[in-house]
């Protein structure tokens, strides 16, 4: 019987990690074909541009996040300002916004359509000053969108970690005659270190990936050649050349970031938290916190909001609202359906390699938990190399008239969607079923139930909470998404993000208002929830 | 109960992909017009026919690339895109097939047409010069050609290269004139650039009108997106802004097309020639060329009153289109000679 089970979780596993594997292992493989004249094309001319671009825009994304996202989660912890509490909330919800959306959002605000420039026209006839005052669509531009978008993870992911630290740990270094700044980076640099490599990995992964505002303000990275040698210059092998660089490069990060979080632990010796106690500061200083936490936060949530909200009062009558509520259903439709098979298979996953701890299963659950570093733009590339390979071949095979069996299908979508959003789905319920004691296991083996029993009628009521997280979590990113729908989409079928992409295409940034705003609202929801359980642990 | 939500996700898992497309009362359409924009006429393509338009809306070179990657197992049967230089690169690149249609070789002038009769024009639009009526005089930039005279350095500001509507008109330039001519041409326009070239046609456009410079190039239609704009803004600088069609004394403005063709591997070829056949028919050609300020295909039908007001008809450049495409690549070469970005 155990044997059978066995066999059963082996067969599943070996079933998963095909279809994972098989996408990256068919980029890696093109590396042997002989380099085409594309390719030399693209070493003499574009691969520079791609490299020194991609480097940049990840190295400075990765110190601005960081340090915006430490200064921000310091200042609210330590510091009593006015708007403290608020802020340290208000903070998070930049996350709501992808960053593509802000990066429509900003190219529009000086254009004849945006708010600051209509302001200036109307009032000071001085729109054509505003229309020069700056240009967003270079590299900068991405930099500075990209940061103010991706800032929250690093801020969200260093507020526990410091708040989880008892005040008598700052009031010790302060008694050993630390000033402020030593106590910054003596005490709670290295108390938030793990908070600051897993964010901004995070933010780094994020970075490479991302497709929609590189394309919209012409700055050449990996992830825009990915996507232009293999469109527009027609050329498959170019593309995955490009892609197992980048899937190279990502995968030593994610190495590295392993490494470096594993060995170090800063446990609260004390185990017992003294609240934070929060030091005043004199009037002066304590106005220039809130003001830099309100100018972030302006930056990353309100003034695109508004920008959105001035869109939709001119163009709210000529809104098709039946057609936007028919992108609202599928977005959500696909999100829902994907988020739950993307649940169960991970909880599956998860749950195989919790009772059997065999090395397959360890490796398989590595592997299966790599997803989300490889870029929507590869993945797209990468699913339909092989699909299009086998549709072509099994007409001659079996001989009949050759048609598409996975292409354009759903199937295909949701497959690459679980590719991706797996992993974090999947961490999800590895840390849940870990704090599980694995008594409960044994004590329901004692009663005689098997193990899949034990799975539905012991772990699962347990985990209901972070089955609902995981699903909120994937839900989000799948409605977000855009690069892969844009690619491997069905006929008739789109979803917020592909239409809002196509309005920025045609240069119609101001009917972004309305669905622009509907998905942010979407995004909203999880953020909220997730904040607030952070903010209410803190608090305990 | 866990149970019963497990049969419905397997439920769900069966059903979905069994959803896709086949049945003889479709048509598969990849499309790189906007879907929002084509949506209305299909409908109205259904309502009469009772079949089915699937549509998949992607950048042109998107679509061609999924078309060939999907080989003889596409789904799809038709291409809708826009410029002749598109149509003649899927035709190249063999993912289109000849088609017999006699209501089309009725309804699709000759030159708006593949010779091959591969691809077919539904709309026209036309790159014409748009102007700042106070600064500069309409017959000091009356043809294309005069874009290069001296007298207007610094005043033109003219978008990037890398677009296909220049790719196109510079090949008309290469085919009218020559290569030389078009390469002497285009760095005397290069020349005359108030700024180097950046933004779309519309940024073309405001730059006008906010005095950066004072002729731009850019296609009709946007001039009648800001004119039924709901934005005062648009609508005033619309009126800040003049038309002219180059070279009426000559061999007529600049035109080019948004086109169709059938697939070669299409599994509905006769239901995707009567999508097009339904296209080019007076009923349809209003509306299609109405919706995006376009023009129709044949002069015996009404253009919309945005339309009409910059003068309808006009002496359209009869070249036959194919060359567009065909010359696409020689006009890189000129413009990356001419150091146009």
């Amino acid at each position: 019987m155990l044997n059978k089970i066995e066999d059963f979780n082996f067969f599943i596993l070996s079933v998963f990690l095909i279809i994972f594997i098989v996408p990256i292992l068919f980029i890696f493989l093109n590396i042997f074909n002989d380099a085409s004249e594309t390719w030399i094309h693209i070493q003499n001319y574009l691969l520079h541009d791609y490299i020194i671009n991609s480097l940049i825009i990840v190295f400075s994304v990765a110190i601005i996040t960081i340090l915006l996202g430490t200064s921000l989660a310091w200042i609210v912890s330590m510091y009593e300002f006015p708007g403290v509490r608020i802020f340290r909330w208000l903070l998070i919800i930049p996350m709501a916004i992808p960053a593509y959306v802000n990066a429509y959002i900003y190219a529009g605000i000086n254009e004849t359509s945006g708010i600051l420039f209509n302001l200036f026209e109307y009032y000071l006839g001085m729109g054509a000053l505003i229309y020069d005052l700056y240009d967003i669509r270079n590299i900068y531009g991405a930099i500075v969108i990209l940061s103010i978008s991706l800032y929250p993870y690093v801020y969200l992911l260093c507020l526990p970690a410091l708040a989880n630290h008892s005040n008598s740990i700052f009031e010790i270094g302060q008694s050993l005659g630390l000033n402020r700044f030593q106590r910054l980076t003596k005490i709670g640099l290295p108390i938030i270190r793990p908070a600051i490599i897993a964010g901004s990995s995070f933010v780094i992964m994020e970075t490479l990936a991302e497709y929609a505002t590189m394309q919209y303000f012409g700055v050449s990275t990996f992830a825009t050649g990915i996507f232009r040698s293999w469109f527009v210059l027609g050329d498959e092998s170019s593309s995955f050349f490009l892609s197992s660089i980048l899937l190279t490069i990502i995968f030593l990060l994610v190495y590295f970031e392993q490494i470096s979080r594993g060995s170090k632990k800063y446990n609260n010796p004390l185990n017992k938290v003294s609240p934070m106690r929060k030091e005043k500061l004199l009037t002066n200083k304590k106005y220039i916190l809130s003001i830099y936490c309100f100018i972030i936060f302006s930056l990353g949530f309100m003034i695109p909001l508004i920008q959105l909200l001035y869109w939709i009062s001119y163009t709210i009558q000529e809104t098709d609202i039946n057609f936007i509520i028919s992108l609202l259903k599928s977005s959500s439709v696909i999100a829902i359906l994907t988020s739950i098979i993307v649940v169960i298979f991970t909880i599956n996953v998860a749950y195989i390699v919790r009772t059997s701890s065999s090395l397959f299963n360890k490796i398989s659950s590595k592997v299966l938990s790599v997803g989300y570093a490889v870029p929507g733009v590869v993945l797209a590339v990468a699913v339909i190399g092989p699909i299009s390979w086998i549709e072509n071949i099994l007409p001659e095979v079996f001989n009949y008239e050759p048609k598409s069996l996975l292409t354009g299908t759903f199937v295909l979508l949701i497959i690459a969607y679980l590719i991706r959003f797996s992993t974090i789905s999947l961490k999800t319920f590895e840390s849940g079923l870990n704090k599980i004691s694995k008594n409960y296991d044994l004590i329901s083996y004692g009663f005689g139930l098997s193990k899949l029993q034990t799975l539905y009628k012991v772990h699962l009521p347990i985990l209901l909470p972070t089955i609902y997280s995981a699903m909120i979590l994937v839900f989000v990113d799948i409605v977000k998404e855009l690069p892969i729908t844009l690619i491997l989409r069905p006929f008739n079928f789109n979803t917020l993000p592909v239409y809002l992409y196509e309005l920025a295409e045609s240069e119609n940034l101001s009917s972004m208002g309305v669905p622009g705003l509907i998905l942010i609202i979407i995004c909203l929801i999880p953020v909220i929830i997730l904040s607030k359980g952070i903010i209410k642990n803190e608090s305990k | 109960m866990k149970h019963k939500f497990l049969n419905f996700i397997l439920i769900v898992l069966m059903v979905v992909p069994s959803t896709h497309v086949y049945s003889s009362g479709e048509v598969n359409v990849y499309s790189a017009r906007k879907e929002y924009l084509i949506k209305p006429l299909m409908n109205l393509f259904t309502q009469e026919t009772g079949i089915k338009v699937n549509i998949l809306s992607a950048k042109s070179k998107i679509l061609i690339k999924k078309i060939l990657d999907e080989g003889k197992a596409t789904p799809a049967d038709l291409l809708l895109t826009v410029d002749a230089g598109n149509l003649y690169n899927a035709k190249s690149k063999g993912i289109s097939k000849a088609i017999e249609s006699k209501v089309l070789a009725r309804l699709v002038p000759h030159n708006l047409r593949d010779n091959e009769n591969h691809w077919f024009g539904l709309s026209i639009r036309s790159r014409v010069i748009m102007y700042n009526p106070d600064k500069i005089l309409p017959s000091e930039i009356s043809t294309y050609e005069k874009l290069g005279n001296k007298s207007l350095k610094g005043r033109i500001c003219i978008r990037s290269s890398g677009n296909i509507y220049n790719q196109s008109l510079m090949s008309s330039l290469i085919y009218h004139h020559g290569e030389k001519y078009a390469e002497e041409w285009a760095s005397k326009v290069v020349k005359n650039f108030s700024r180097p070239p950046k933004g779309n046609d519309r940024s073309q456009m405001t730059a006008v009108v906010l005095g950066k410079c004072d002729a731009t190039l850019a296609n009709t239609y946007y001039l009648g997106k800001w004119i039924t704009s709901k934005k005062d803004v648009e609508r005033k600088y619309a009126n800040k802004i003049k038309v002219i069609f180059p070279n009426q004394e000559g061999r007529g403005a600049h035109i080019n097309i948004s086109g169709a063709l059938v697939i070669k591997d299409a599994k509905n070829t006769s239901n995707a020639i009567r999508l097009i056949e339904f296209l080019a028919s007076d009923k349809a050609q209003e509306l299609y060329a109405k919706q995006n300020h376009e023009y129709p295909i044949r002069k015996n039908i009404k253009v919309s009153d945005v339309v009409q007001s910059w003068g309808y008809p006009f002496k359209m450049d009869e070249m036959n289109l194919t060359i567009l495409g065909s010359q696409n690549a020689r006009a890189g070469i000129v413009f990356d000679k001419a150091g146009w970005k």
